[in-house]
């Protein structure tokens, strides 16, 4: 249901944004006010279980793919507000684990996920539950209906900012569009396989934890339970946050789909699309093209990046300010253990180092679940060939963290503002040199880019080179008859500068990815004054997805190793409805585990973390200096040199 | 019921480490865990908790953490009574969690953080000791339990002992007066386990205080002078030397620590258990 970049336009965007925050303000001070120790490993936690979830990608007719979203089941456990931030963060994190996609849309999809979605799905909610006591059976279908209502009224107002996309043109800003497809199609598109599939699977998940939830005598947001429940309550809260906010999530790992569905597939039907598509060209979608490369669209639109991380980033820092308690944890007491003691433990011989990581198995490819599943393992893996070459012995690697954090930023800007080729090929260039400086396997790097990128990007904005969009010299004639289908030779100009600026931002964020480790990343996110707590929410999530994924592949082997033949797929969707209410379970358990064992070692909610002590050097500096400089020259280049 | 010693009233003093003063937990849907126990632990002891599954062990062990607190009766440590009030204060709580580790059984859930390094620094983070002094604490206790070399791995790509390892780690790198363990040899292998029996052994003999829950009676001469055993109506069902506890082949039976093969030879204590069912010779 997400909404991906390019799909909308950056100003829906950033009106949706804007319309979320009086809303982000009013939910920071609820979470401010109610705030414990237990924020930061339930944060973590349920975006860790809100982001597997969203794996669970749904097979529809026509070839797309829907999954249930958990926005509800998170309202009714922890109230609509603290559901809300949860799907913010979990949108943050995607963003900052993925670097491609949705950055652009995240104000929409905010709006859509994190607002829409668990607000009326806890109203009705509410409507249904009535009075009803804590542990009723009526809760659990309340709460199912709610999540059924509210993960259509998402999709509702996901194609209502898609459908209007071709009609905003009238406007006199004379803005891009970007979604070719009108409210006629767009409604049904999206809505009809939400209501026949997403919903029911997002009801039966909700139900199915809702009912667990009431069996382990976790309390539902609203009813009272005694003083020692409320313990609990508190912990439930902000797990649930946290799990919406990772729902695009899944999405974007499986864009691929989405794209073919938002353009390429429809588009491809003839006689049905180009008909539309050559009625909206008539109010407009001539300027496309043109309007897209002016200098005022650019300025919002940064493209799948680190610059989109760093908004996104810029609003949660944002949020988390605004949460934060104001009045702060006393200083710690010094302990009453004196260092005297420390050679005690030496007295123990130091052992042989311990045998091996184990590789992770991969599941067979075969049924959508295990695939959707084995398709995660290997971007988990390829995270861990990631951390493999920040080992290597190169000139990124040896920079501070923070350097090559604000270099990269300053180099992906500068992307994003240009508009001609020239010197779009200089930043290219510069980010290959800087690979083979720091040893990354150069064909690696571009198999990686250019395949997110032609697939991704290149796909979504293709249709822009049609003729009915971009008029011009046609290139290649794809229906000759009335209407004329073709694409024209400014309009692949256009698709291929668009395609060459997200290619060199991604270059810049996977330099940055593959030559940094992910916590010293975190910890440089500092310098753009990211509070501490942010990037320790973000670590523990890191490190729990891991586990939950682990566990939800185990679970689908169990399965799978018990059952004889191939179930049906109503079977198997209801397997997977079960599944995800398990994990559900098992993550919450293992929350109130994490939490306990971040108080027995002494956590009191202040964190405070372990800082590497890297002195900066000559080259940080020269390393800087260089990125800043290649940006600012790009664009002095295309504005002074023609 | 008194086949050993049940727990009397217990006397406390200064040299106390825990009290347990006749306490009952029930979870929030009445499921009883503990009923009326009460035990008193003093410093450098190593005390072994028995008890078949789901009879209360994890639940006491957390209880002496201060994690859960007491539906009735009451638990002190070092003097101090452990409850929501008393925990809320940040200095008696900061003091507390220094002086008591706490090894949980699923290290999953003990290890959150990114890497190792951070999983160990966690707890003396929260101290006042500078950087510096955390960072050679580290190094120190990770030499100490031999995982140096995965110091700046993650959690997620260890084996069940290696975490466990690591885990240790983490409530030693503490230094705290007393150790509770749930049950920490459970899924080690047999080299795994001998080693976390050395080295709780190093550590009784430097004075630490150890309590640990486990099944393994096997290894109990090895990791316990003194054991309390939980029945499975969740009552302290004795309370005394290891020796003596597993000589009463009664008591472990009826607390289903033992079924009928079980079987004890030599002069050291050592004991082992047979699970197996049907007839079977054997002639160790």
């Amino acid at each position: 249901m997400h909404i991906p970049d390019g799909a909308i336009s950056p100003a829906t965007s950033a009106a949706a944004g804007a319309a979320m925050a009086p809303a982000w303000y009013v939910a920071a001070g609820r979470m401010r006010r109610e705030q414990t120790t237990r924020t930061i490993p339930l944060l973590s936690i349920g975006a860790a279980f809100c982001f597997t979830l969203m794996m669970f990608n749904i097979p529809v007719p026509g070839g797309t793919t829907v999954h249930p979203v958990g926005a509800v089941l998170l309202a009714v456990l922890l109230g609509p507000w603290a559901a809300m931030l949860g799907v913010t963060v979990a949108l943050a994190i995607q963003a900052v684990f993925f670097a491609d996609g949705g950055v652009l849309a995240l104000g929409a999809n905010c709006f859509t996920m994190a607002l829409v979605m668990p607000f009326t799905g806890f109203l009705v909610y509410r409507i249904f539950a009535g009075q009803s006591a804590p542990n009723s059976r009526r809760r659990i279908v309340a709460a199912a209906i709610g999540a059924y209502v509210g993960l259509n009224s998402a999709a509702l107002v996901t194609a209502v900012l898609l459908g209007i996309q071709p009609f905003l043109f009238h406007d006199a800003t004379g803005r891009a569009l970007y979604f070719p497809f009108p409210l006629g199609v767009t409604v049904p598109a999206l809505l009809l396989p939400h209501l026949a599939v997403a919903g029911v699977a997002e009801a039966a998940v909700t139900g199915f934890a809702v009912a667990s939830a009431q069996r382990w005598g976790i309390p539902l947001y609203g009813t009272s339970e005694g003083s020692r429940a409320t313990g609990r309550l508190e912990f439930v809260w902000i797990a649930l946050v946290a799990l919406c906010a990772l729902a695009p999530l899944g999405l974007l790992a499986k864009g691929e789909a989405w794209g073919e569905w938002s353009a390429d597939e429809i588009a491809r039907r003839a006689g049905y699309t180009p008909e539309r598509m050559a009625a909206i060209e008539a109010h407009g979608w001539k300027g496309f093209l043109p309007d897209y490369l002016s200098d005022r669209g650019p300025l919002f639109y940064i493209g799948a990046g680190l610059v989109g991380v760093v908004i996104i980033i810029g609003s949660i820092r944002v949020l988390w300010l605004l949460i934060a308690p104001t009045t702060r944890a006393r200083r710690p007491q010094a302990p009453a253990r004196s260092q005297e003691q420390i050679p005690a433990w030496l007295l123990q011989q130091p052992r042989p180092p311990a045998r091996m990581a184990r590789v992770p198995s991969f599941l067979p490819a075969g049924r959508y679940l295990e695939r959707t599943l084995a398709a995660f393992t290997t971007t988990l893996r390829d995270a861990v060939l990631v951390e493999e070459w920040t080992g290597r012995k190169g000139l990124l690697q040896s920079i501070r963290a923070e350097a090559k954090l604000l270099g990269t930023v300053a180099c992906v800007v500068s992307a994003s503002l240009l508009h001609t080729w020239r010197p779009l090929v200089l930043l290219y260039g510069v980010s290959v040199l800087l690979a083979l400086a720091s040893r990354i396997p150069v064909a690696a790097l571009l198999g990686r880019v250019w395949l997110g990128v032609g697939l991704f990007g290149g796909l979504t904005v293709l249709p822009s080179a049609l003729n009915v969009i971009t008029p011009g010299r046609p290139a290649v004639v794809l229906h000759m008859h009335d209407p004329t289908l073709t694409l024209t030779v400014p309009g692949l100009i256009g698709v291929g500068i668009f395609a060459l600026r997200v290619g060199v931002a991604v270059t810049f964020v996977l330099l940055l990815t593959f030559t940094t480790p992910w916590m010293e990343l975190l910890a440089s996110l500092h310098v753009m004054r990211i509070p501490r707590s942010v990037g320790m929410v973000l670590a523990i999530t890191y490190r729990y997805l891991a586990v939950l994924l682990q566990i939800a592949a185990e679970m689908f082997q169990a399965r799978r190793s018990r059952s004889v033949g191939t179930l049906p797929l109503n079977a198997r969707r209801r397997m997977l409805g079960s599944t995800a209410g398990v994990l559900f379970g098992k993550s919450m358990v293992l929350t109130d585990e994490v939490h306990s064992a971040m108080v027995s070692r002494g956590w009191r909610g202040d964190f405070r973390p372990l800082h590497r002590h890297n002195p900066t050097t000559v080259r940080d500096v020269a390393v800087l200096a260089l990125l800043l400089f290649v940006a600012v020259g790009a664009l002095g280049i295309e504005r002074w040199i023609p | 019921m008194d086949t050993v010693s049940t727990g009397t009233m217990p006397q406390v003093t200064a040299q106390t480490v825990f009290s347990v003063e006749h306490v009952s937990y029930r979870y929030p849907g009445g499921v009883v865990a503990l009923e009326d126990v009460s035990l008193v632990v003093r410093p450098g002891e190593q005390v072994a908790v028995l008890g078949a599954n789901g009879s209360g062990k994890s639940t006491l062990l957390k209880m002496l953490n201060g994690l859960v607190v007491p539906t009735s009766g009451r638990v002190r440590a070092f003097g101090e009574e452990l409850n929501d009030r008393t925990l809320r204060d940040d200095t008696m709580a900061r003091k507390f969690r220094a002086r008591v580790g706490f090894v949980f059984q699923n290290p999953d859930s003990q290890l959150f953080c990114a890497t190792v390094r951070d999983e160990i620094a966690f707890g003396p983070l929260q101290t006042e000791l500078t950087e510096e002094e955390v960072f050679q604490r580290v190094q120190d206790v990770a030499q100490m339990v031999g995982i140096t070399p995965l110091l700046d791995r993650s959690p997620y790509h260890l084996s069940g002992g290696e975490k466990k390892r690591v885990a240790l780690a983490s409530v030693l790198v503490m230094n705290p007066d007393a150790l509770l363990l749930d049950e920490p040899t459970a899924g080690l292998d047999p080299r795994s386990q001998s080693w976390l029996v050395d080295t709780l052994a190093a550590l009784a003999a430097v004075g630490k205080t150890i309590i640990l829950s486990t099944q393994h009676l096997e290894l109990l001469p090895h990791m316990a002078k003194r054991a309390v055993v939980l029945g499975e109506d969740h009552t302290l069902q004795a309370d005394g030397s290891v020796g003596e506890i597993l000589q009463d082949e009664a008591l472990l039976l009826r607390t289903n620590l033992a079924h009928a093969h079980f079987h004890r030879h030599g002069t050291t204590g050592h004991v082992h258990l047979h699970y197996h069912a049907g007839e079977h010779e054997h002639d160790h």
